[in-house]
């Protein structure tokens, strides 16, 4: 610490102890007293995915009475802000269910702990490459995959059957044929149905299948060291055609149309979504939900492609009085094989979410091949995972999907041409990996 | 009377005004009434095809109404009270005694209102989490679990002092005939016992104004609430429980639910304020009026 | 004797204060200070050890002309500001003067004043559905009227406008009150000599409403504009981070996102001032024009 420092933080916390007046203290778990340990567990699952999580915490809590784990649901827009905040006031969560985009900027605040060596080999030997990375940092394991999740090419069979389609688009020409032929608008130029739109709400959202197209041709967003932009690339200028093609003046639909919304209401030819999207759909649409097919991203050419994997991991707080507690926690929720041969882990994916859990020991268990056979999406994202690149997350990861957001967005709403989205994505996110 | 002499299209206007601000509301409880499926469909409709009760179970299932109701008026009452104690001091002291550095002390406070929030919003951040010797914390601020916001002070001490407050009740006060003051002082009464049984009762209507201001402002004040949820989940408030209903990952699903999470939320506040709503408006008039 | 009492009287007023003095001392002064400190720094809100001095990096970061800091952001906080208060203001001033004049004026102003009572979290929500360009009730009107249906909040053109009008519209409730405060204080006898002269309506309201009224329309537009410059609630709820784009980014969102959203806490400092001194001259600017229209107490 320079003088300075010691000087300004010195006297400001003196200055407010000689001005505290109500020592209080608040509620404060009694950690060490006894035997009994509670670990907080701090995910984005809320509402009816809480729900869903719950029955396998409850089971832990019965068989493990000295244990208890204690869930803390977050909504996925807050969870960043949610963690980085705890830390800060020293409320720390024991484990933390993390995006792995996050991963840099965790690690630069020294967030996460590392993983024992075991759960590291464990790891290392029972999941797909793209999880693996996605569950490490600075090439450590620092925690268990859990939603590996895919992008791909969601559609509406009958829309495109209507429009004289029998198959989805293999290249994006064709996609944007297609879904011209089947976009229909109503005199007044209201969107009646929307042949092909990207969801819109969120950075995530926008960027992600962003990056899935990059991917499949053929390209990461960033360099492999992360220390530069690749959106000027053949595959960056290719994306950010194809996305300026979609909305705003030369768009081939309204970027008013909600196609999340429409999507699920059987108004939307086609979309990009990731995997898990599947499980809402058939809880939202019902009967209307044997129109949904889905396929591989299309490429630009129609050779073969990749799609961009995101992924999601459980970690233990560096800060955490009770890691060994919480590493036997994680060990059991997602490394122990019940009678079914599935992890807790792997059964509260396959469930909720219809995604094939992408650790090796489930998917060989009876349950897992029957669903393969039985359920193509499920298929089709599993299989999906063999050419995904991972969703990179240099430390400035937040920041940067922000730019390229705000950018996509500008284009979008005819504030900016598509050049200059490009450029300015690009320098903007070259300046900031430059920056840390 | 005068009221007898309004033209009928001032009533044409203000009809159509009143309109215009209660059907939002109106647009809020019909939406809570509809089902997911039906709010996906594309043309809007007022009145919900079927009134469907489920996003009333399913947001008291998800909503740990509860806690938060508990919060909300933990928080509401404590700021509340604290206010109007620290305010009619301040505001006595400033209205009826005579003391070096008045002036100064006085422009201090109204100089406060001109602070923006925002500009405070990340070192209180800091020092509430950092508070010394609470939830904690030691001498320095460190190594506790929150400072403040470990438990629900953290909602209520950065909002216990209100400049607006204080000025209130110092024109409220600066009008309390200084011979009824004389008069106790003379009987030899302690300036405590004038300011509780003299000073407070006479200024009951202003007191009656700024309790219901306080208590409405910090039952939906936002902002902060969310900050502190973050820190520590058990503070969730009423608007904070709310907006948390909503889904980022798929909002589909969750519109109507949210339009039910809100009605809960706002209905019992509006309620208050149209029963109290003589007191409140009567006393912010009379502020205004000086 | 005297001096003894004048002692006790400044021991008393000292004490009575201390609880309010104390506050303003923790939650004000420093916090000011360590703002400022921490503006020159890079900072991450964890522990002083990682803070690094960095001097004026991130003013400078603030001004140089790839942000958009200046424009859009701090350009939308003006018309921000300025367009909520034009619109409730105006709004206010018709409405306060007419329920002045009619029957049930305590109803009226109880339904003007729901906004100012419910929170932005609510107010936020409902109006983002009801912009909805396919399913709101706004365009569900606007359709069936044979118009195209607008794209409130997705079109940069719309998007800040529509947001500053649900401000508005919130804000007329508690300008109706301070005006209609305003109102009472007009004696009578003005109106019915000026309708024994035969005015209307209008010119009353030129002639006397608005003259006499001037103190409190002055204390309403510079108090809600104010208020308006500092905002960020509901951009927050309505438009997230504040797009598309930057097109709806006031200040003191871009300020919280920066400290909350990013963990750059000295950037979100040094923008918290600069938001800050803007907004301290304007305040002094109007406490000049307040002096001279009349309001001298202030």
């Amino acid at each position: 610490m320079k003088r300075w420092q010691k000087v300004l933080s010195g006297s400001l916390m003196v200055a407010l102890a000689a001005t505290a007046t109500a020592a209080c203290s608040g509620s404060k778990d009694g950690g060490s007293s006894g035997k009994k340990v509670t670990l907080t567990l701090l995910s984005h699952y809320n509402g009816t995915n809480e729900a869903a999580l719950k029955p396998y915490i409850d089971k832990w809590n019965s068989e493990n009475p000295n244990i208890q784990v204690k869930m803390t649901p977050v909504d996925f827009g807050e969870l960043l802000k949610t963690i980085m905040t705890k830390q800060s006031a020293g409320q720390v969560a024991d484990i933390m269910h993390v995006y792995t985009l996050w991963g840099g900027q965790l690690a630069k605040n020294n967030v996460l702990a590392e993983a024992p060596q075991s759960v590291a080999d464990d790891v290392a030997q029972n999941y797909p490459e793209a999880a693996v990375k996605g569950a490490s940092l600075n090439g450590k394991v620092f925690g268990y995959p859990t939603e590996v999740q895919a992008y791909g090419l969601f559609y509406n069979k009958k829309l495109l059957k209507e429009a004289g389609y029998d198959a989805p688009p293999k290249t994006w020409d064709e996609l944007l044929e297609m879904s011209k032929k089947i976009e229909k608008k109503d005199s007044s130029g209201k969107v009646l149905v929307q042949g092909f739109g990207f969801q819109r709400g969120y950075a995530g959202l926008v960027d992600q299948p962003f990056m899935a197209m990059m991917a499949a041709a053929g390209s990461g967003l960033l360099s492999d060291d992360l220390s530069k932009s690749n959106l000027d690339s053949d595959a960056g200028r290719k994306t950010m055609d194809f996305y300026s093609k979609v909305y705003g003046k030369n768009g081939i639909t309204d970027i008013a149309f909600n196609t999340t919304k429409g999507f699920g209401a059987g108004q939307v030819g086609m979309t990009i979504g990731a995997g898990w999207w599947d499980g809402s759909l058939k809880t939202l649409m019902k009967d209307a939900y044997a129109d949904v097919g889905e396929a591989p991203m299309p490429t630009p050419d129609g050779g073969a492609g990749g799609t961009m994997a995101y992924t999601w991991a459980y970690g233990v707080n560096s800060k955490s009085k009770h890691q060994e507690e919480a590493w036997k926690f994680l060990q059991w929720m997602n490394a122990q094989a019940d009678d079914s041969g599935m992890t807790p882990e792997g059964q509260f994916l396959l469930d909720t979410f219809n995604v094939i859990p992408s650790r090796k020991t489930d998917l060989s268990s009876a349950k897992v091949q029957e669903k393969l056979q039985s359920n193509p999406s499920a298929k089709l994202f599993a299989d999906a995972l063999n050419n995904a690149l991972d969703e990179q997350s240099p430390a400035a990861g937040t920041e940067v999907q922000d730019i390229l957001y705000k950018q996509i967005e500008s284009m979008w709403t005819d504030q900016i041409q598509a050049d200059a989205a490009l450029n300015n994505a690009h320098t903007q996110i070259n300046a900031k990996l430059g920056e840390k | 009377m005068r009221s007898n002499r309004a033209p009928w299209y001032f009533y044409v206007i203000i009809i159509v005004g009143s309109v215009m601000m209660v059907f939002p509301f109106l647009d809020m409880i019909f939406s809570s009434f509809k089902s997911a499926s039906e709010y996906a469909l594309l043309n809007y409709t007022l009145l919900p095809k079927q009134f469907i009760f489920d996003n009333y179970r399913m947001a008291v299932e998800q909503l740990q109404l509860l806690l938060l109701f508990k919060n909300s008026l933990i928080r509401s009452i404590s700021i509340t009270l604290l206010v109007l104690f620290t305010s009619s001091l301040a505001g006595y002291v400033l209205a009826k005694l005579r003391f070096p550095g008045k002036q100064v002390v006085f422009r201090f406070i109204l100089s406060t209102m001109m602070f923006p929030a925002f500009l405070f919003f990340i070192p209180n951040y800091f020092i509430t989490v950092h508070f010394p010797l609470v939830g904690g914390n030691d001498i320095l601020g460190q190594g506790g679990e929150g400072g403040l916001a470990a438990s629900v002070l953290g909602l209520i001490v950065p909002f216990s002092v209100s400049g607006f407050g204080i000025f209130l009740m110092r024109q409220f006060m600066i009008s309390i005939e200084d011979a009824y003051l004389e008069a106790a002082r003379i009987d030899g009464a302690k300036e405590l016992r004038i300011f509780f049984q003299i000073v407070l009762p006479m200024t009951a209507p202003a007191l009656a104004t700024l309790a219901i201001f306080e208590f409405i402002n910090s039952w939906n004040e936002f902002i902060w609430a969310l900050l502190m949820n973050s820190v520590n989940s058990e503070l969730a408030t009423l608007p904070v429980g709310i907006q948390m209903l909503k889904s980022a990952l798929d909002p589909t699903l969750t519109q109507p639910l949210v339009m039910a999470g809100l009605v809960i939320a706002t209905i019992p506040i509006l309620l208050l304020f149209i029963f109290l709503q003589k007191y409140y408006v009567r006393g912010m008039m009379n502020a205004g009026l000086k | 004797m005297r001096r003894f009492k004048f002692k006790r009287e400044t021991l008393l007023a000292y004490s009575f204060l201390s609880p309010v003095l104390l506050f303003y001392m923790i939650f004000l002064m420093i916090p000011v200070v360590f703002s400022v400190a921490i503006s020159f720094t890079d900072w991450g809100g964890f522990d002083f050890a990682s803070m690094k001095w960095v001097g004026l990096k991130n003013y400078r970061a603030i001004f140089s002309p790839q942000s958009s800091f200046l424009h859009p952001i701090l350009t939308n906080t003006f018309v921000f500001a300025f367009g909520g208060v034009a619109i409730s203001f105006i709004a206010a001033l018709i409405i306060s003067y007419l329920i002045s004049r009619m029957r049930y004026e305590g109803l009226w102003r109880t339904l003007f004043f729901m906004p100012a009572v419910t929170t932005v979290v609510a107010i936020g929500n409902v109006w983002y559905y009801m912009y909805n360009p396919t399913n709101g009730l706004i365009n569900g009107i606007i359709t069936s009227l044979g118009f195209k249906s607008v794209n409130f909040l997705d079109d940069p053109n719309h998007a800040l406008l529509s947001i500053t009008a649900v401000s508005g519209w919130m804000g007329i409730g508690s300008a109706v009150l301070l005006l209609s405060a305003g109102l009472k204080g007009i004696p009578h006898d003005y109106y019915e000599a000026a309708e024994l002269e035969g005015a209307g309506h209008f010119s009353q309201y030129t002639r006397i409403t608005f003259p006499l009224l001037k103190p409190t329309i002055l204390f309403v537009l510079i108090t809600s504009f104010i208020g308006g410059l500092q905002s960020f609630t509901l951009t927050m709820v309505m438009a997230k981070s504040g797009g598309p784009g930057n097109s709806t980014n006031v200040g003191a969102l871009e300020m919280y996102n920066q400290a909350f959203s990013f963990g750059n806490w000295g950037v979100a400092s040094a923008m918290a001032f600069v938001l800050f001194v803007v907004i301290f001259i304007i305040t002094m600017a109007q406490l000049l024009i307040f002096r001279k229209g009349g309001v001298e107490s202030y």
